[in-house]
Parts: C-alpha cells; structure tokens; sequence
C-alpha cells in the first residue's frame, strides 16, 4: 500500500524551546491514523509542520509523495485541514466564508456546502462572529471537506460538538474513509481515536514513542484486573512485569496487566481472594501511563 | 485573483469612509484659502514676527503663503499626514491582522504560495490607497480651481497633489515590513500613528534646524511641499531614494512573509 504521508528525522523547534524530535513516521493511504499524546506533547506542531504553516529544522516530509516545503500549493489541493481552534473573518456570513474557502479550488463546491451544512445542522446565514465554539467548528468541518480532498488533517476535531454532532461527525469521517480518503487524526481522547483509528502513534514530549495497532493493542495483551483482599495483607503485584495502573484503595485493588494471563492467574491464587473480575481496558486505561 | 477581490470588498466601505472624511477636510481648508489670501497684509504683520525658523517648520513661506498655491502648501501637509496613516494602517494590517485574527493559518492552508498570498493583499491595498488618491487629489483639484478667483499654476498644483502618491506608498510599504515581521500586534492603529507623527514632527524639526541630515529620517521632507512649490518640481534625489525605498521595503517584507513561521499561540 502507498504512504500519503511520509516523514522522516523530522525535527521543529523553536529556539531552545522543544516542538518535536527525529520524527519518523508513515500512513498509509486509505487508513484512519490516530495521532495522541499529552496537551504540549507536540502534536499540533507537528501537523502544522506538514502543512507548511512552519519550516522543519531539519529532517523531510512527504505528502502524495512531494516534499512539504517544496509543494505545499500542489499538496494543499488534496488536503482538508480542520483546526484545533477555528478562527475566521469576523463579519462574515458562513456561507461567504464557505464560498471564500471554494473559491481556492478548481471546482464547484456549492452541492458539498449545502449537503454537510444540512447534516450538521448549520445555518449557512449566520454571522461567524455569532457562533458558539460548537457551531465554529461545524464550520471548520465543512470548510475541510467542502472540496472532497483525499487527505484530511484533524487536529482535536470533536472539541465543541455535542455528542449527538459526534456521532455525525464519525459518521462523515467514514463515508470519506469508505470512498478513499486517508485521514491523520490528532486527539487526546482515546475513546475517539480507539472508535476510529487503524494505527495510533503516541506522542509525548516531542518523540514518537510508539506506534501501535490499537485493535491488536486492545484485543491482544492487556487486562484490566479488579481484586478485592483483606485490608492488610501484602500485596506484590506491582512488582510484576507487565502490571501498570496499580491502585490500591484499602483492600480494592486494580491494574492493568499486559502478558501471560497464566502467569497473573497463578500469582493472584497465592492471596486470598474475597472478589475476581478481568476485563478488557480501555485504549486510554493502557495508555495512560504514557500521560504521566 | 480571489484574494484580492474579497480584500477589496471587505475593506471598500471603511476605505470610502476614510476618503470621503479627508475630502471633506481639505475641502473645509481649500474653502478658507480664499479669506486668507484676501486678509493677507493683517496676516503678514502678524505672521513676521513668529520667525523665519518657525514658518519654516510649519512649511509656511511667507513668499508664497497667500497665493492657491502657497496656501495649499502648509495645508496639503496635514491631508497628507492623514492619508500617510491610513497607508500605514492599511500595511500592517494588510499582514497583522491576520497574524492577530489567527485567520492567516486559513490562508497557508489553502492551495496558494506564500507569494501569491502576499501579492494579492498586497495589490488589494494598493487598489484601495489608489481609491483614496484619486477621490482626495481630483475633489481638492476641482475645488481649488472652484473657489479661487486669483489665477495659479494648475499644472503645479497637480504636482503638490500627486505627493500623496509616494508618500502612502512610502509609508504603506514600511508597514508592510511592520505587518509582516511581528507575530502579534496589539494596537495596529497606535502603531501607525506613532510612526507616521513621528515622521511628521521630525519634518517640522528639520524645517526648524534647517538640518538636511534630519530630513532623510522623515518621508514627509522627501516631497516637501513648500519646497515643490518654490521649485516647481520634485527633488530628483529624493524621488530616487523613495522609489529605491519602496521596492526595498517590499522586497523584505515578501522574504519576511515566505520566511516566517505562523506560530501556535
């Protein structure tokens, strides 16, 4: 399968200050990638890097296999940015601004407008400087996908929407998945990247430290474990390999274990039990390490 | 050319409002023209006694002062000082507004080169200034001609007009530098009055001096209207430097522009 994306060594900082380090990272056409890590973490450094709204200090990156600081005109025809934070003209009416946003592409976007507003419940007649942070960022949507680009870039894309509005959303993000559109997804909700994403890398102060397939990371190896012991006696879980999250609240114990469950089962039968329960973590309980 | 078309159209009302406010100033001082020529010999007497030095700063020479064209030397400088603001606000702006409006980060994002977005804000507030000249520089010349019944140069008196053409290409051109090398600007407004007074207090303070040194600090000194109506003509010198200084400042500015991270504030 062909990269959309590709980067490699890819360094931003600012000054002294840290954006992101030696960066290698690939995403492959037509899959949902998810992008998380910590807020500060650098993950919006390093999209607005990709789309040439900054220099790299060093290394490259490709998109449709031209480099970014080269072609980014040529790359920004097929790219729909969505914002963290949407800032437009004030005065404006949304479908001013919409047909702004057309009018930088080859083609009649009038159609796509409308349907998306419609779907997303957004009045077109509206001043942007009316606008709730939700309905702005309804706005980004449409002015992200009003030219059916065959990338798409979203940075915290669910921020202001209500979970109704969510659920939409995820519902258009995988129409444009389903007719071919690869899409780089940042977020710090694991809950959204789990429900969407093939891969996730994570991020976090500057460095991809992994990169994993969250259905196999979900599926595979980890387990979320709920005992209840006597208050007093001594545990020794923590000190196992694998064992992350532990919680001990007098008695009511808790972690995440990644490994043979054997090897848990067999230590867990030296306490005395009074409670058992193993079920699969979420993405965010196996992550959260990582935040910390 | 969507760029450009959407700037213009955005800005069109406030440019009109701007120009239709200096028309009507320097309508207002072109009407009293006329009762200071006719009160001249009172005024003469009066005016003697400020001192050469101080007329001087004022652009006043006596010489000339009660005539169209003396007149409008001492009051052109102060519609100029009002269109070289609007220049410079329109330079800043043009670039850091929307550094301060975050609405540049749509722009980058958007199929278009750094240089085609500078170009077409950039040619979109020409258009604009262009505007404004031709409103305020063919109302002034029209009503000159209309309320003074003494004959004058009208061909010099073009001349005098046409100086709002370089000098808000001067100072729109130095606001570009502004506009596109900070990242954040609190007050546009502030920033271009600061600048644009100061150049004109400094022209003043080179009348006064009668130091040539200080008179390159100032664009205003470079089209010097007393001077241009005594000498019937622009000062070649100082042509050269501003044209010279305009494509300078236009140059660094689209190099600042092409160069410049759009940071995560």
């Amino acid at each position: 399968m062909n990269n959309i994306i590709e980067i490699k060594d890819l360094t931003k900082s600012y000054g002294k200050n840290r954006g992101v380090e030696s960066v290698t990272l690939n995403i492959e056409e037509g899959e949902i990638f998810g992008f998380i890590g910590p807020n500060g973490a650098g993950k919006s450094t390093l999209i607005r890097t990709l789309l040439g709204l900054q220099k790299p200090t060093s290394g490259t990156a490709t998109i449709f296999g031209h480099d970014i600081s080269e072609f980014s005109k040529l790359i920004a025809s097929d790219v729909g940015y969505l914002p963290s934070e949407v800032f437009y003209y004030d005065g404006m009416k949304v479908k001013d601004l919409l047909k702004y946003s057309a009018s930088f592409y080859n083609q009649d976007c009038s159609g796509r407008i409308t349907e998306l507003a419609t779907r997303l419940d957004l009045d077109l007649n509206r001043k942007i400087q009316d606008l709730s942070y939700g309905n702005r960022k309804k706005v980004g949507i449409v002015q992200a996908l009003l030219h059916s680009p065959k990338l798409l870039i979203l940075d915290e894309p669910t921020g202001g929407l209500d979970p109704l509005m969510q659920q939409t959303f995820f519902e258009i993000l995988k129409e444009e998945n389903d007719r071919g559109v690869t899409i780089f997804l940042s977020s710090h909700i694991l809950s959204e990247v789990q429900r969407m994403c093939e891969r996730v890398a994570i991020i976090k102060e500057g460095n991809i430290i992994q990169v994993n397939n969250v259905k196999e990371t979900s599926d595979d190896n980890y387990k979320k474990c709920h005992i209840e012991v006597a208050n007093g006696e001594q545990l020794t879980i923590s000190e196992l390999a694998g064992v992350t999250n532990f919680k001990n609240e007098e008695g009511k114990v808790s972690f995440i274990y990644k490994g043979d469950i054997n090897e848990i089962i067999k230590h867990l039968s030296t306490y005395n039990l009074k409670d058992l329960s193993i079920e699969e973590p979420s993405l965010e309980e196996i992550f959260i390490h990582f935040y910390q | 050319m969507n760029i450009v078309q959407f700037e213009v159209k955005r800005n069109l009302k406030t440019t009109i409002i701007w120009a239709v406010i200096v028309t009507l100033a320097g309508l207002l001082y072109t009407a009293m023209g006329p009762s200071f020529i006719d009160q001249s010999e009172t005024l003469i007497a009066f005016m003697s006694g400020m001192g050469e030095d101080f007329l001087n700063g004022l652009g006043v020479n006596l010489d000339t002062f009660f005539s169209p064209i003396g007149f409008f030397a001492y009051v052109g400088g102060f519609i100029a000082l009002a269109l070289c603001v609007q220049a410079m606000i329109y330079g800043i702006k043009a670039f850091a507004l929307e550094k301060n409006n975050k609405s540049l980060e749509f722009l980058y994002t958007k199929p278009n080169s750094r240089t085609n977005i500078f170009v077409q804000k950039y040619v979109s507030n020409i258009i604009l200034l262009l505007l404004t000249q031709v409103l305020v520089i063919a109302s002034l010349y029209i009503a000159t001609d209309l309320v003074n019944t003494m004959s004058y140069d009208h061909s010099l008196m073009l001349i005098m007009l046409l100086t709002f053409v370089p000098l808000q290409g001067l100072f729109f051109t130095l606001g570009t530098i502004i506009g596109t090398s900070v990242s954040r600007l609190k007050s546009v407004v502030s920033v271009a009055m600061g600048v644009t007074l100061g150049m004109f207090f400094i022209n003043m303070l080179a009348g006064v001096v009668g130091s040539d040194p200080l008179g390159y600090a100032s664009f205003f000194n470079y089209y010097n209207l007393s001077d241009i109506a005594f000498n019937e003509a622009y000062d070649t010198t100082f042509v050269l430097i501003s044209v010279g200084l305009m494509i300078g400042f236009t140059v660094i500015s689209l190099i600042i522009f092409n160069k410049k991270d759009m940071k995560i504030t």
